[in-house]
């Protein structure tokens, strides 16, 4: 059953990842190179679920995504279907709470990159995407990959929008948070110990792994 | 500048303020007693402590979650001098283990389990046996690991013979509140908690069955008083005043039944 | 061949900003764009290339016309073909000297770019540091990988923004030297921005001098 929990983590950390690599540097993207009205009104908004309580964004989750909720019930009359209860939901609850870090520290690494580079690869003929992808990226390297490992550790350890959202559910929702605080208020210690110390092994090294790679050397 | 004069007597100010919270405003000898109680207690207790201070003088801080949670808290040191249990096995536990007051010891309500869907639902439920058909594919309850309540409703289903058609619908929740939310929003299709909690979510979702008293072992709650607490008189006089009269009928006002036997 | 008549507000409302309002033309060879710190020269070139944008006026290089604000019409900086060579050069830190220089190299296939850029890397004599990145170059071979670089990319006009501002004086005088050679090689107009007399008398039987956004003489 230890394993059931990590399995599970793993599928929903790994989906949540991969969109928060997209979605966050799609997001990072606009911040750092785009001016446009409201743009630090989204900002802040993009900032809410790193500063929120975990539950008030839980609620906002299942507002949104329920079988009533203001988008959840467009899906759910035309599908039958529903994000709430299901690993998908875990995955959506883990991207919004750690998207913020993503998008923060990615913003911060592109918004560093020499404009100069930029602007010398479109004289040589490179699109904005081309040049995005083959100059600003890999000069904003460090923090960007710093900033989705943070992401990952995160939604790793996300816990209270997720109970929420995708209840817990051996087997289907219960992720390794959710397995630990079951076995903590339960009074399995066994359990408990074995998930909480691969949970933190697996933080440990995601957050020793960052700061290596902030560390290491600039470009120039 | 002017930041630099102010600051140190705003840092004063707050020092003075900062002691001063700590004293309470009541006239008790102590800054008052802490209970720690199930969740779904909150309302009821929250009364309770209104007639408990009117009655002593002492303030009563409470700490609401599930009993789990609140058995864990105590069994690590936390400063508590009542614990009131929506179960018993928490309230077992903490005694084999010595932590509280036998002596105190008291059921002082019970409860009923029932069955509730959303207010428009329009599923034909009647019978807790009807779970088992296709049209409910989700139904929330609380944590049998952690949760009486969902301790219970396991009895109930197990009872019935319902146990495997209905496990693979079933969604956990860590309290019965988060139960009530799912119901209510038409996330879960039907549901299982107390009486009592039924009650408070009124208009929003409705009661379609009762399970019945022999189907589970009885809903007590018992209150007892904390072995390390340091206020055991303002303890004991909270147990007798949830025991008293006045406090019964403050329980019996939400929804809970009389506790069967001690 | 270039022909530029523009007029661009800069820098905020009168007195501390100013009025750029050129009018010029060149034809083939080096022409020398000289003038004191904040003429303009910088951002005339910037105007050229696209990177900033003129409130009114025509840039035509050619046949085709690069900014029409009568016509409305503003290419991009990536659809004109103007080569850039900035004043701290701008080389991509994490790329070698060798793909600095094929980076803007249109062919299609890669034996052909690789070719190419081998061509510019013989042209400017600097083979021996095709592996090296730009933190390893010094300030005369960082130089030439930015004049090669902006020259593969085929350019109808070369920019060039003080570029030997960084580098010694002993070295200037070569790297001149091979300025003007690829110039006679290429064929294509250079644009030589410069504060440095010593420069622009050697280079400039072409000389635009501006003064506080205006051309004082031709």
């Amino acid at each position: 059953m230890i394993w059931e929990a990590l399995k599970l983590s793993l599928l929903v950390v790994s989906f949540a990842t991969v969109i928060i690599c997209v979605v966050g540097l799609l997001f990072a993207y606009l911040l750092a190179k785009f001016d446009f009205r409201g743009k630090e009104f989204l900002d802040a908004l993009l900032t809410m679920p790193l500063v929120l309580p975990p539950t008030v964004t839980g609620y906002y989750l299942i507002f949104l995504l329920g079988r009533r909720g203001l988008l959840g019930s467009f899906l759910y009359d035309l599908t039958g279907w529903s994000v709430v209860f299901t690993w998908q939901g875990a995955v959506i609850a883990a991207v919004v709470m750690a998207l913020p870090l993503m998008i923060k520290a990615s913003r911060a690494s592109i918004e560093s990159v020499n404009p100069d580079y930029e602007i010398a690869s479109y004289t040589l003929g490179k699109s904005k995407l081309e040049t995005f992808l083959r100059i600003t990226l890999p000069l904003a390297k460090r923090g960007v990959l710093a900033g989705l490992i943070l992401s990952f550790a995160r939604a790793l350890g996300e816990f209270g929008a997720t109970l929420m959202i995708a209840g817990n559910i051996p087997g289907k929702t219960q992720t390794m948070p959710l397995a630990i605080y079951e076995a903590v208020a339960s009074g399995d210690d066994r359990r408990a110990q074995v998930l909480a110390l691969v949970l933190t092994a697996i933080s440990l090294i995601a957050v020793y792994l960052t700061n290596r790679i902030s560390r290491s050397q600039i470009y120039g | 500048m002017r930041l630099a004069k102010v600051f140190p007597k705003l840092l004063l100010l707050l020092c003075f303020v900062a002691v001063c919270g700590g004293c309470g405003t009541d006239s008790g000898p102590t800054g008052g007693i802490t209970v720690s109680a199930a969740a779904s207690l909150k309302d009821a207790f929250n009364e309770i402590g209104v007639l408990y201070k009117t009655k002593t003088g002492t303030r009563v801080n409470f700490n609401f979650a599930a009993s789990g949670v609140l058995q864990r808290q105590i069994e690590t040191g936390a400063p508590i001098d009542i614990f009131a249990s929506a179960g018993e096995n928490q309230m077992n536990d903490l005694a084999t283990e010595g932590l509280i007051d036998e002596d105190s010891r008291r059921n002082f309500a019970g409860n009923e389990l029932v069955l509730v869907v959303p207010r428009d639902s329009k599923a034909s439920l009647t019978r807790f046996n009807d779970l088992t058909r296709s049209e409910f594919a989700k139904i929330a309850i609380g944590n049998p690991k952690t949760v009486p309540a969902g301790q219970y409703t396991e009895q109930v289903f197990d009872k019935l013979g319902l146990k495997d058609a209905v496990q693979p619908k079933l969604v956990f929740a860590e309290d019965v509140r988060q139960v009530l939310d799912w119901v209510e929003r038409g996330d879960a299709d039907a549901g299982v908690v107390y009486a009592t909690d039924a009650r408070i979510a009124g208009e929003k979702i409705r009661v379609v069955a009762t399970a019945s008293e022999d189907s589970h072992t009885p809903i007590l709650y018992p209150v007892a008083v904390v072995k390390n607490s340091r206020q055991k008189q303002a303890a004991q006089q909270f147990v007798e005043v949830v025991m008293s009269a006045e406090g019964q009928a403050i329980l019996q006002k939400y929804g809970f039944t009389a506790a069967a036997g001690k | 061949m270039l022909d530029v008549n523009v007029k661009k507000r800069l820098g905020g409302d009168l007195p501390k900003g100013f009025l750029l309002d050129i009018s010029f033309a060149v034809d083939g060879g080096i022409t020398v764009l000289a003038g004191a710190s904040g003429a303009g020269k910088t951002t005339t070139l910037r105007l050229i290339a696209g990177i900033l944008t003129p409130d009114e006026g025509i840039i035509k290089v050619g046949d085709e016309t690069y900014f029409d604000s009568g016509q409305n019409v503003d290419l991009s900086i990536q659809k004109r073909q103007v080569g850039f060579v900035f004043q701290d050069y701008a080389l991509f830190p994490h790329l070698t000297a060798e793909q600095n220089i094929a980076y803007g190299i249109k062919a299609k296939s890669k034996t052909a770019r690789a070719e190419k850029a081998m061509e510019m890397l013989a042209l400017f004599h600097i083979e021996h540091i095709r592996t090296r990145i730009p933190r390893e170059m010094s300030g005369g071979e960082q130089q030439r990988v930015a004049v090669a670089r902006a020259l593969a990319s085929d350019p109808a006009v070369l920019l060039l923004d003080e570029p030997l501002s960084a580098v010694d004086v002993e070295t200037r005088s070569k790297l001149l030297d091979e300025i003007e050679a690829a110039q006679a090689q290429t064929g294509i107009p250079f644009v030589y921005v410069t504060h440095n007399e010593a420069e622009a008398v050697r280079l400039g039987k072409q000389r635009i001098t501006l003064e506080k956004g205006r051309v004082v003489k031709t």
